[in-house]
């Protein structure tokens, strides 16, 4: 393989490096080699990497569109496949119809007068002429003024809601974590391990399991407790932990 | 033989009082305004109306006067003349204008051509995400968002602006696809791949 010139210029994404490693290696699109263009394109991608630049991840994505067509070309064909030469047609005609647009972004900046500048005018405003009162409440009675206005409040007093559902004061919880957790401490000095399912059956409702399953599991992290279970769904152990942690 | 010079001469007549009403209509407009509009305003036939925009376009041209004559696809519209940018630009207090990145060419092509074009169907075709220039180049109103496409999530769809004519110095969108060919989709023949025979690296 010849000697490759790395030039790590600016691309504007995976199909301008393409095009470009197709004019290094003269190429024609519909000619294009993967196998050699998939390893500079790599190669390309690596050194950029080495550099500390960011590869976006079009270019990533591209990669593995080659990367898949030059495997399947390896590879003896089944029938059943998929046609490696759609992938390959769909990539070279995605190819071309960037590669036209380049072109034409090309003639659109030698038209782009970066020089000159022509200015419009913005339109006149014109204020509309105040319309006199008498026009603008012509044909109206103080009547249908009046009866307009009990229907615009009715119809805001309906949206306002009555009825507050919603308690009005935040309970104080009834068992607290920490309790739990000196309650727990204080089992385990007299006795050296506990059943968990003997807290479920002790406590008085739910909250108090819950917030006694929340202590032991903060003892746990902190190893001031153990948790051990023998098999599956047996039962599980809680012993003390070291104290200093492990 | 009277009777026709009078003609002429009263025809001519109209056609000044007209170009002038134009004149006036354009200036306090601003913004460009319909043929179509003109023609019900002047009370005047396309015919007669493409007379008079021609000869006012040419007085302005051709004179020292400092505006000219835009014509943008369908509408009209008053505009100051290149030469004269430095001093507005003075005026106005602005910089010269920036170029534009091989980015933002690259998107103003794709929807020159495809409009009305979603970010996503540009992003296909580059092969990049466009998101930034899109934004970049609304903000420079070259660019336009132009509806809504009825696919999920409805996105958006652009288009050019008047300003993206003016300032790449076409009269209309037709006038852009005459100058530059439009990219069509070959079809493509891939060559018999030397590949197959060879054992890869």
């Amino acid at each position: 393989m010849s000697e490759l010139k790395i030039n790590i210029s600016n691309f504007e994404g995976p199909f301008d490096l393409l095009l470009h490693l197709l004019k290094a290696n003269k190429m024609q699109i519909k000619d294009i080699r993967i196998s050699e263009i998939t390893f500079q394109y790599m190669a390309y991608l690596n050194a950029m990497k080495e550099l500390d630049m960011e590869v976006a991840s079009e270019f990533i994505v591209i990669a593995a569109t080659l990367i898949e067509i030059k495997s399947r070309e390896l590879l003896p064909k089944y029938k059943e496949e998929v046609d490696e030469n759609d992938i390959k047609i769909r990539l070279m005609l995605r190819i071309e119809e960037y590669e036209a647009f380049k072109e034409i972004a090309e003639i659109l900046k030698e038209r782009f007068g970066k020089d000159t500048y022509i200015f419009t005018k913005r339109a006149e405003t014109i204020a509309p002429e105040e319309l006199p009162l008498g026009d603008f409440l012509k044909g109206i009675s103080m009547d249908t003024l009046h009866l307009t206005y009990l229907a615009l409040m009715n119809r805001q007093k309906s949206k306002i809601n009555r009825n507050v559902t919603m308690d009005q004061s935040i309970e104080a919880e009834a068992y607290r974590i920490e309790d739990k957790m000196e309650e727990l401490e204080r089992i385990l000095t007299s006795r050296s391990h506990i059943r968990f399912l003997s807290f479920l059956e002790g406590s008085r409702s739910k909250s108090e399991a819950i917030v006694m399953f929340l202590a032991i599991l903060e003892m746990a992290r902190n190893h001031r407790v153990r948790i051990s279970q023998e098999d599956i769904f047996s039962e599980i152990i809680i012993e003390k932990g070291e104290i200093n942690g492990r | 033989m009277e009777d026709n010079i009078q003609l002429e001469l009263k025809e001519v007549h109209d056609m000044e009082k007209l170009t002038g009403a134009l004149e006036s209509i354009l200036f306090a407009a601003g913004d460009s305004v319909k043929n179509r509009d003109l023609m019900k305003i002047l009370g005047v036939s396309q015919t007669v109306l493409d007379a008079i925009v021609t000869g006012y376009k040419e007085s302005l041209e051709q004179t020292e006067r400092g505006l000219r004559l835009l014509v943008l696809e369908d509408r009209l519209q008053l505009a100051t003349k290149e030469e004269h940018s430095p001093y507005l630009r003075e005026l106005l207090g602005v910089n010269e204008r920036q170029g534009l990145s091989k980015g933002a060419l690259e998107c103003l092509s794709v929807i020159a051509f495809k409009q009305p074009v979603t970010r996503l169907e540009i992003d296909e075709i580059r092969g990049v995400n466009s998101e930034y220039v899109l934004q970049k180049l609304t903000e420079k109103t070259l660019i336009k968002e132009v509806g809504r496409k009825d696919a999920p999530g409805r996105p958006r769809l652009y288009g050019t602006t008047d300003d993206f004519l003016i300032q790449f110095g076409f009269t209309s969108l037709k006038e852009l696809k005459k100058e530059i060919k439009a990219p069509e989709r070959p079809e493509v023949v891939p060559e018999q791949d030397p590949e197959q025979q060879q054992i890869i690296n």
